[in-house]
Formats: structure tokens, sequence, C-alpha cells
């Protein structure tokens, strides 16, 4: 299981791919998340991640009907949360090629 | 509260009767925590109403409330109300006025009352409104202690009755007494008159400071 403290400062940008994917609700994201091994992350700890991106206006929500029960806020990408994307994926890029280069490849003086 | 807090707040009243028992306490305590917080309360409507959704999508589910929240929920609440827009100084303002003024007309027509009754008792019906010192510090101590005991109560949320600590139950009961003590001895020593109208005339004082707050609070 991935430390919530690892977590944390990854899961916003995952949130957004997960939602560039396809426009989808809150359930649905922890699930998805669970099916990439990012482990069990529950609702409670989605809502208010989205509440932040809704607040930085990278993403926004629209209700819909469900097939079962109650209507369903789904979120989908704006312009703004397409270009922060981008960012984290080159960021992320950056991070990972400089922590794989410490931890597998040994360190640039090697 | 103005319109749509008040609309929003009808429906998710209606919808939150379908949470299950064994997931109403929890789901209460979190929004007793969240009225405690600097939200407007548009937006502690907004929020409840998305948590009403999660819960009852997790009851279709047969997922309780401790699954669907992960357990962490007084977390879960602070990061929420991190991730809002706060209440702006107007908004404290409006509110706090507005909460003021309901407090005094509420107050102003027991005291109404109260001096009605007197001048019937009493053989000089001359139907005065009298004010003493007494009075104004029973109005502060009964104002004051509302405020504690709603601010005690959404702090206080999370903690179970086991949980408590014997000073916190000493630091409450020592607040209330004290505001016990300044009624009591209040209406007995403090005598001295500030105010002394026709009944009449406090009567249209009481309605105004009612009219008033109506227009601040719905604006609120």
């Amino acid at each position: 299981m991935i430390p919530s403290q690892m977590l944390k400062g990854v899961l916003e940008g995952c949130i957004l791919e997960v939602i560039r994917k396809q426009e989808t609700y809150a359930y649905e994201i922890s699930k998805q998340l669970e099916d990439y091994g990012f482990g069990m992350i529950s609702v409670g700890t989605i809502y208010p991640i989205i509440l932040r991106l809704q607040k930085s206006e990278l993403v926004k929500a629209t209700l819909q009907d469900s097939n079962s029960g109650p209507k369903r806020k789904y979120y989908q990408l704006t312009e703004k949360g397409v270009t922060t994307l981008n960012q984290f994926k080159a960021n992320w890029q950056e991070l990972d090629r400089a922590v794989n280069q410490l931890l597998i490849g040994g360190g640039k003086n090697e | 509260m103005n319109k749509l807090a008040k609309e929003l707040l009808k429906k998710n009243n209606t919808r939150e009767k379908v949470i299950s028992d064994d997931n109403q306490e929890i789901y209460t305590n979190m929004i007793v925590y969240l009225r405690g917080s600097d939200l407007t309360e548009y937006n502690q409507e907004v929020v409840r109403e998305d948590m009403i959704e999660l819960i009852l999508d997790g009851q279709q589910r047969g997922d309780n409330i401790q699954k669907v929240m992960g357990g962490r929920y007084k977390e879960i609440c602070d990061e929420i109300i991190e991730a809002i827009p706060k209440k702006t100084n107007k908004d404290k303002v409006m509110e706090y006025l507005g909460t003021s003024l309901n407090s005094i007309w509420i107050l102003g027509v027991i005291a109404l009352v109260k001096n009605l009754v007197m001048n019937f008792i009493s053989d000089d019906a001359a139907f005065q409104f009298v004010l003493t010192v007494g009075d104004v510090l029973t109005i502060l101590a009964i104002i004051f202690m509302a405020n504690f005991i709603v601010w005690h109560i959404t702090k206080t949320a999370f903690q179970s009755e086991n949980n408590k600590k014997v000073g916190s139950f000493l630091k409450e009961w020592i607040v209330i007494s004290v505001a016990f003590a300044i009624i009591l001895l209040g209406n007995i020593y403090l005598k001295t008159i500030i105010v002394s109208i026709p009944l009449w005339v406090a009567a249209i004082i009481v309605m105004f400071i009612f009219v008033i707050s109506k227009v601040i609070n719905d604006k609120v």
C-alpha cells in the first residue's frame, strides 16, 4: 500500500487524469484509482480534492441522472484543467527520471 | 439565511431522511462540525447536499459511511472547510448582526410579556416597560450562554462521551454556573432602572427590530 503522505502530492494530478479520460463521478474515480493499483482510496478522501480542483477552476460539475438511485455529480476537465494536467505530467516525468536515476541507475557522478 | 440557501436547506432536510440509522450518527457529527466552521450557510448546504448524495450512493452499493468516508471524519471535514471559500468580513458582520438582532427581538418579546404581566399584577397599572441593569445583564448572559453552548457542541462533535476530559466538564460547568449566577444575582440586586417607556412604544421598537433582523437575515 502506498503511504498517504507519498500519495498526497500526486493525487490531484492523478484525479485530473482519470477525469480527462472520461467524465466521471466521485465513487468511479475511487474505483479507477484502486484498479490502477493506488490501493483503497475512499470517496471521503477524493471529495475534498475535487472541491479544491473546482475552486481552482480545473474541473466543473454537472448533475446527471444515475441508473440506480439519486442524481450524481459528474466532473469534467476545464481548459485550465487540461493545461494543469499537462504541467503535472511534465513535472512527474522529471521527478520519475530523477528518482529512478537515484534509486536504480545510480547518481549522475557514477 | 438567503433564499437559495433556504431552498437547499429544505431539499437537504428531505433528502437526509433516507440516510440509514446506522449512518445517521456519523453523518450528523460531520454536519454539526461543519456548522461551526467559517463557511457561509449556502456553502454549508452545498457540502451537505454532496455528502448526503455520497452517503446515499454508498448505501445503494451496500457500503456504510465508514467505508464511504474512510473513517477520517474530522480530517475530511477540515479538508472540506479548507477547500471552500470562507465568509468575507462583510458576511461575518452581517451574520453577527442578524443573529444579535434575532436574539434581541426574541428576548424583547419575553421582556414585553413579563412587563405586561407585572403591570396587570401590580396595583399601579401604568403599562410601563421597565428595563433594569439586572435585565440587561440577564439578556447579555443569555446571549453569551446560547453562543457558548452552540460553539461547544460544534467543537466537540467528534468527541465521544468517554473521551471527554474531566477538565473539559469542569470548564463547561464553570461557564454555565457563572452565566446563571449573573442572571440570578442581577435580577435580585441590580434594580437600577435604565429604561422606562410606555409599553406600546416598547412593542413598536421590538417590532422594528424584528423587521430589521428579517431583512438582514434574508441577505446573509
